[in-house]
């Protein structure tokens, strides 16, 4: 399987990339480590007349720590930096669990953060050859009207399987775009539109680079993949959970699901339902119930999807009696 | 050299990327072949329109059904099973991907471009893709064929395969225990890292030559020469390096002729190279089966009988299905004794893609349900696993139904041996109570399984035999001309080790020139466990021919008599006398001088089953089958997460009895890889399929375990038969024997484990998670 034919760009500057975008007048794609994008290129499910590669420009792969004790960590930060930088960090743990588990080793020497994040939904009847989908009229994401996965479905149900999303997100990651020289930011879980077919809403945006909060005392983290094999796979099923303790309560908590929907999925109502109650295996129960009632996976990936349904419920389980009985070690 | 541990011979070329490939297979002017294939599982071609196609600049040639005589091909060829399939699809296709047109152009773009400006007109057809929705009377026709003497009033018999014996009323009166269950396997395929690919150049001489990735030269040949119209001396097989097959590149396959007859067209070489998603979508998988099976036990676990009906889905062609429903009765009446039989076995066409064998042909799926089946008897008879083994267990001197003898059997000492090394008794009954009593609520619970096995070597079907020649150079060192084709499995390192034991020289002396069909005699090929058994006597007694010449002209210039002769590193020299000697090379220089101009050529053949005139019959199972059969036994030890499901193959124990280990290195790759394969084929390894459509056609989706989660596995060499200079190589199978036996193991562990007993693959143990 070849490549289509592209013009393929390599700018050094934000200022070079800029004025790419602008006389490409948005025709072009931005690619990072390539990891996702190549194989959609191949299969023809993508032909950009134009590629911009934006591994060139030097201030896009760095991690700091700022003065305000804020993390900046630029998008194309590869994934197993992240894996080095956040090892052993208790508040942030979750992002190193879920970098240590992308792809394999391979992919994380190439995949980067932003390409990650930004990485297009999947659907078992959309990652394939153009010959393969001969053989089947266009579904939703490919330009049609059918769902395969979900039957008579009007939208798209393709699944996001983004790892680092769900960490970034319990951890109130802000994602910093380039909108016509203009620098916005955006929090993580607010540039996903839900919707299979076209997974973000952030337009021509260019993903520069991420935020993190200072850690507030207390803070701590975790991620539970879900998938067949110790390795290669994506999640079929992921939880991020993000605590923070004070007198030995739990004063906040989030909680995002990955691979079971069109976007992350932050769980609703948990704050307000532990509030001020006792720390025990029963409300750890509880929390996972409300957790798995908020999971809707389909069959679009591998895996049956009651097993993926019921691997949310016990990995959230797991994750939060894992962060809590830690906490004092 | 024989029995020593040597690394292959072929380790530094394939380490350093050097060993060509048939992708690396670059010819000037070569053209790019791709392939138009079906969108519908079951329809009328009622038109194929290639004239815009053709029209496309860079398109050289389009052929199509109407370009491919009128001639089928199939896995086996005879009276009762006539081929029946076209290489491209003469007026109607049968499944998702059936090859219905081909293009050569100039490049890979131009040529998909040409694919998609052909345009077809079809008429559907109502397609079938469950074997019992295919057997049933309403169900639509795939093939007009009818088998001539089938009595169940089933539609879609690709194949029957019926063979009964003994007493089963009398079984039935004595039978303490009779056990009924049914066990499904499911739909594998072999994951060979190679693509399917091929080049073909149709040089100006006339001369067809063809690299392709296959795994026997010899029978590729044949199969192009019959499709083709063409005489064999008009088509060479150059070798090619192999990276794997497990069983998938046996079968003729439509790429191999459409390159060829677009290279005869164009007069350019072609190349073919299959994309993964072909290969996982329309290419020949394993055999998926349904096996019901009735077995009475005496009171002591003693087997009486067995009635067993085996139900191959074959896909929408016969493929190597047939011979995987013969295959599966003998792995029947192999391991244990079974004095009472009822066997038929049914091969249905369905719309699927075709069949082929894939290692252990049948054994798997039937070493899965009797081994599961003789432990659910074993528990409810109250005896132990090892005891019932024991029990039915064949011993040297059985003779088989179909009259083959079991020369040597190390079954029981395998049994015996592995129950020790794994204290299996112990660990098997404290984890058995444990789950029954419900006490053992850790999360993690281990659990212990016995399979057992037993495997042919090699049978008659084309080409039947080896031959070999052994040549020299002026110095003394050897070349050997084989047409063994080494697929992975380190042929040329075993032929080569037999050749340096017989000659006594150093391996680096030797040179082995192998399979290319214009080159080098006539081969096996690598397939049905024959090879190091066939070719490898071949290969023995070109050696001894060239040894024995080498002495006896020797003998003239040391002026003694050959028998006091001896050699070591290229000399001859007298055993009571080392000092007087002669080089291998002074040999050959005067034997040449003296002798017209002869300079010793060692020959050699071999053919198996030497008084009989063809392999067993297909139908009925009668006839002789193989020269000798390895056996073993394998314990699995796994661990499984109750909370997730997970389960995790801790370990996996090989006793096996494979004859004379020529290189014990390389048995012990072969267990290596097939303990893998059945760790993928027992917990996570199936093509799902909706419709004929395969939904997980790449290594992302298709759950083939990754190194991480290879098995740690152990040895327990059990030899039965030795090695004796001057006698045939009791050497016997290795090659997939070992893939059956430890997925029953695996089975059997998780049930010793959980209490979840697998009666379909792969295992899940979902609705039981604490």
């Amino acid at each position: 399987m070849q490549l289509p034919h592209f013009k393929y760009h390599a700018p050094r500057s934000i200022n070079t990339l800029n004025a790419l975008i602008e006389k490409m007048k948005g025709q072009a794609i931005i690619m990072a480590g390539g990891t996702e994008l190549i194989p959609r290129m191949k299969m023809r499910l993508i032909q950009p007349e134009n590629l911009i590669s934006i591994l060139k420009i030097k201030e896009l792969e760095h991690i700091k720590i700022k003065k305000d004790k804020k993390i900046e960590i630029g998008a194309t930060v590869r994934i197993d930096n992240l894996v080095n930088f956040f090892k052993e960090n208790r508040p942030f743990n979750a992002i190193f669990q879920a970098a240590n588990m992308v792809g394999s080793q391979q992919i994380r020497n190439m995949a980067t953060i932003g390409g990650n994040i930004l990485q297009n939904t999947r659907c078992k009847y959309y990652n394939r050859t153009l010959q393969w989908q001969n053989i089947m009229p266009p579904c939703h994401k490919r330009g049609g009207n059918i769902c395969y996965a979900v039957k008579n479905s009007k939208r798209c149900f393709a699944v996001y399987q983004g790892d680092m999303a769900a960490p970034l997100i319990v951890l109130n990651g802000k994602g910093e775009f380039l909108f016509d020289k203009n620098f916005i930011q955006k929090p993580l879980e607010d540039i996903f539109t839900g919707n299979g077919a076209m997974p973000f809403n952030v337009g021509k945006g260019v993903l520069i680079k991420f935020i993190l909060p200072q850690p507030e005392d207390g803070l701590i983290s975790t991620y539970k993949k879900y998938r067949i094999r110790d390795g290669m796979d994506f999640p079929i099923a992921g939880v991020a959970v993000a605590i923070k303790i004070k007198n030995k309560k739990i004063d906040d908590i989030k909680i995002c699901l990955i691979g079971v929907s069109s976007a992350p999925v932050v769980i609703k109502d948990i704050k307000d339902f532990i509030s001020e109650k006792k720390l025990t295996d029963k409300l750890i129960h509880e929390i996972s119930e409300i957790v798995y009632n908020q999971a809707h996976p389909v069959e679009n990936t591998d895996g049956d999807i009651n097993k993926r349904r019921y691997m949310i419920k016990q990995m959230t389980f797991e994750a939060i009696k894992e962060l809590i009985d830690g906490y004092d070690k | 050299m024989i029995g020593r541990r040597i690394p292959r011979i072929d380790g530094p070329i394939k380490a350093t990327g050097e060993a060509k490939y048939t992708t690396d297979i670059y010819l000037p002017d070569m053209l790019v072949a791709k392939m138009l294939r079906s969108p519908l599982p079951h329809a009328k071609i009622l038109n194929i329109d290639i004239s815009k196609a053709k029209k496309i600049p860079g398109v050289k040639a389009i052929i199509t059904g109407r370009d491919a005589w009128d001639i089928r091909h199939g896995f086996i060829e005879t009276p009762r099973y006539p081929a029946d399939q076209y290489c491209l699809a003469n007026d109607r296709v049968r499944y998702i991907g059936e090859e219905i047109a081909c293009v050569a152009a100039v490049d890979e773009d131009t040529a998909y471009e040409a694919i998609d400006a052909i345009k077809v007109t079809y008429e559907e057809l109502p397609a079938v893709f469950d074997i019992f929705e295919a057997i049933k009377p309403d169900a639509p026709d795939i093939h007009e064929f009818r088998l001539p003497d089938l009595i169940e009033p089933f539609k879609n018999v690709g194949g029957r395969c019926a063979n009964s014996f003994g007493d089963m009323e009398a079984a039935f009166k004595k039978a303490y225990l009779i056990r009924e269950d049914r066990f499904e396997t499911q739909l594998r395929t072999h994951c060979y890292l190679e693509p399917q690919a091929t080049v073909a150049y149709y040089d100006v001489n006339g001369k067809l030559n063809v690299w392709t990735s296959s795994m026997g030269v010899f029978r590729k040949r044949m199969h192009l020469s019959k499709i083709l119209h063409m005489p064999l001396s008009k088509i060479r097989i150059h070798k090619s390096w192999v990276g794997g097959a497990f069983g998938g590149k046996i079968d003729l396959f439509s790429h191999e002729f459409c390159t060829s007859l677009l290279s005869i067209k164009t007069g350019k070489p072609v190349k073919y190279v299959a994309e993964r998603d072909e290969i996982f979508s329309y290419f020949r998988h394993g055999q998926p089966m349904v096996i019901d099976l009735k077995t009475l036990v005496a009171k002591d676990g003693t087997i009486l009988g067995q009635i067993v009906r085996c139900y191959n889905n074959c896909g929408a062609y016969r493929g190597s299905g047939v011979v995987c429903i013969f295959l599966c009765w003998g792995f029947i009446i192999l391991p244990y004794r079974i004095p009472t039989l009822d066997y038929i076995g049914y091969s249905i066409y369905t719309n699927n893609p075709v069949r082929a064998p894939q290692k252990g042909h049948g054994a798997p799926q039937v070493r899965f349900a009797v081994e599961s089946q003789l432990d659910i008897i074993a528990e409810e008879l109250g005896i132990d696993p090892i005891e019932i083994r024991l029990k039915n267990a064949r011993q040297k001197g059985d003779i088989l139904p179909n009259g083959d003898t079991i020369k040597n059997a190390g079954l029981i000492e395998c049994i015996e041996e592995i129950e020790k090394k794994t204290d299996f008794r112990k660990k098997y009954s404290k984890n058995l109570k444990e789950v029954k009593q419900y006490k053992n609520n850790t999360r993690f619970r281990r659990g212990i399984g016995i399979g057992v096995s037993s495997y042919f070597t090699g049978t008659l079907i084309y080409p039947h035999n080896s031959a070999a020649i052994i040549k020299f150079n002026d110095d003394g060192t050897v070349q050997c001309y084989t047409g063994a084709l080494d697929i992975g499995q380190g042929a040329e390192t075993i032929l080569a080790q037999i050749i340096a034991e017989e000659l006594s020289i150093d391996i680096k002396d030797i040179e082995i020139i192998a399979g290319d069909t214009d080159n080098t005699p006539v081969d096996i090929g690598s397939w049905i466990s024959g090879l190091t058994y066939v070719t490898g006597n071949a290969v023995k007694k070109a050696s001894e021919d060239a040894r024995k010449q080498l002495l006896s002209s020797a003998a003239i210039y040391l002026n003694v008599h050959m028998d006091s002769l001896d050699m070591r590193d290229r000399i001859i020299f007298v055993k009571d006398n080392p000092e007087r000697s002669i080089t291998f090379s002074k040999v050959l220089e005067n034997h040449i001088r003296d002798h017209k101009g002869d300079p010793i050529i060692g020959k050699g053949f071999f053919r198996g089953l030497k008084d009989a005139e063809h392999g067993p019959s297909l139908k009925n199972a009668k006839g002789a089958w193989s020269d000798s059969y390895a056996f073993d036994a394998q314990v699995a030890e796994v661990e499984v997460d109750m909370h997730t499901g997970k389960i995790k193959v801790i370990k996996a124990t090989t006793a096996h009895d494979c004859g004379f280990p020529i290189n014990p290195l390389l048995v012990e790759g072969q267990i290596d890889g097939q303990v893998s394969m059945a760790a993928g084929q027992a917990l996570s390894e199936e093509i799902i399929m909706e419709k004929g459509i395969t939904l997980n056609p790449s290594f992302l989706e298709y759950k083939l375990p990754i190194a991480t989660e290879m098995v740690e596995n152990d040895y327990i060499d059990i030899i039965t038969e030795e090695y004796k200079k001057g006698h045939h190589f009791h050497t016997k199978e290795v090659g997939e024997g070992y893939v059956s036996g430890i997925l029953a193991a695996i089975a059997n562990a998780v049930y010793n484990a959980t209490g979840v007993r697998a009666k379909r693959l792969p295992i899940r143990i979902i609705n039981n998670l604490s």
